[in-house]
């Protein structure tokens, strides 16, 4: 009686060991965003409504590729230096007269996950606009740069609002 | 969807244990022996740590009850936790922490024979850990500006509260000795406060991003009678 109840026990045991086994050895992989990046989106200044730029081009300030070359964009997802304070990129519309905009940042690290790793937060302290040929605004909406989904359909949040 | 994972995991963890305690028919039923002294045993499971997560974790946890009254007994749970996730390329994460969990077992057997010291119980705790996390070697990609070697996070100090219901077996397999085991869902009600990084794993909970949160346990415990 009692020998029988102890093989159940150790049965159970075993049932139990397999199945703590199968839930931890699932496979794990980075199912959130781990890229941050400065959300922009562009407005008309006299409406106040969203812009549609017909003709865009987006390239960091000492960066020889291309961030955007894009027709018909409302927005952009422009990320930021991890290695320094400041950022400068080059925003030409129309492929007319190109703009400069340099933005400032203090940065912090940050651990998302095992599979996702580390990240750098930045919060915006400033936005300057070296030149004023076709951007004549830029707000701050909200500072925290933080991760972003480049998915289509995603809406981020908005950090910068550049009028024209 | 993990989440589902655990709590389905807790569920049929409980359907295993259903037929221990609630099996019908007509034998004379025992109610179990007030035990004496206190039982005071280790969690096996955190032995095999080091083995099941490529020497990414290690742990120790040691238990102690002691019988009330009736069928209720009082149980705390203390032990530690020490992760170390080595990404080479990556990141080195360290975090190693401390925890302690007090709580009621209810025992739900009543025994088939007498002078059973054999118990099927409900249970429920209240977690709490402090534990610190750093993590060296970062290399945080730049995707289109340079990536950025060399960095760090500073070392924090965290804590956090969790609220646990169990399910659990104690049986007396040697006179004095006893082997249990205990599947427990916790439910955090106070995160570790970081403003900037997700703690990888809390001492006694588990995944630091994971609410709720499955668990499973295996004790060997000795009844030091008084």
């Amino acid at each position: 009686m009692i020998r029988s109840a102890l093989i159940a026990k150790t049965l159970m045991w075993c049932v139990m060991l397999s199945f703590i086994w199968t839930i931890f050895s699932c496979e794990e992989f980075c199912e959130e965003s781990n890229r941050t990046a400065v959300v922009v989106n562009f407005y008309d200044i006299s409406t106040g409504a969203a812009k549609t730029m017909t003709k865009m081009s987006i390239k960091g300030v000492d960066n020889d590729s291309m961030l955007y070359r894009k027709v018909n964009i409302t927005g952009a997802l422009c990320p930021l230096n991890p290695t320094v304070d400041v950022t400068g990129y080059v925003i030409t519309n129309d492929s007319i007269i190109a703009d400069t905009i340099i933005i400032s940042y203090t940065r912090h690290n940050g651990f998302i996950s095992s599979e996702c790793g580390c990240v750098t937060y930045s919060d915006i302290t400033d936005v300057k606009l070296t030149t004023n040929h076709s951007i004549k605004e830029i707000k701050i909406t909200n500072p925290s740069v933080t991760t972003v989904s480049y998915r289509a359909n995603v809406i981020n949040a908005e950090n910068i609002g550049i009028y024209y | 969807m993990s989440s589902m994972r655990k709590i389905s995991g807790f569920i049929i963890s409980l359907l295993l244990l259903l037929p221990l305690c609630c099996k019908g028919g007509d034998t004379v039923r025992y109610p179990i022996n007030p035990m004496k002294g206190i039982r005071i045993g280790v969690d096996v499971s955190k032995f095999f740590l080091p083995l099941m997560y490529n020497n990414e974790r290690m742990g120790f946890e040691a238990t102690a009850d002691m019988h009330v009254k009736g069928n209720i007994f009082a149980t705390a749970e203390a032990g530690w936790l020490r992760a170390n996730l080595d990404n080479d390329t990556a990141y080195q994460y360290k975090s190693n922490g401390v925890y302690a969990k007090v709580g009621i077992d209810y025992n739900m057997l009543k025994s088939r024979r007498p002078n059973s010291n054999d118990i099927v119980y409900a249970g429920f705790r209240y977690g709490f850990s402090v534990f610190g996390q750093e993590v060296d070697d970062v290399t945080i990609p730049g995707y289109y500006w340079p990536d950025a070697p060399g960095q760090s996070i500073s070392k924090t100090t965290l804590s956090a509260h969790w609220l646990e219901l169990l399910l659990g077996i104690k049986a007396e397999v040697l006179k004095n000795f006893y082997i249990g085991l205990t599947c427990r869902l916790k439910f955090k009600i106070v995160s570790p406060k970081d403003d900037y990084s997700t703690p990888y794993l809390i001492p006694g909970y588990g995944s630091g991003s994971s609410n709720p949160v499955f668990g499973l346990n295996y004790y060997i415990s000795y009844n030091l009678k008084f």
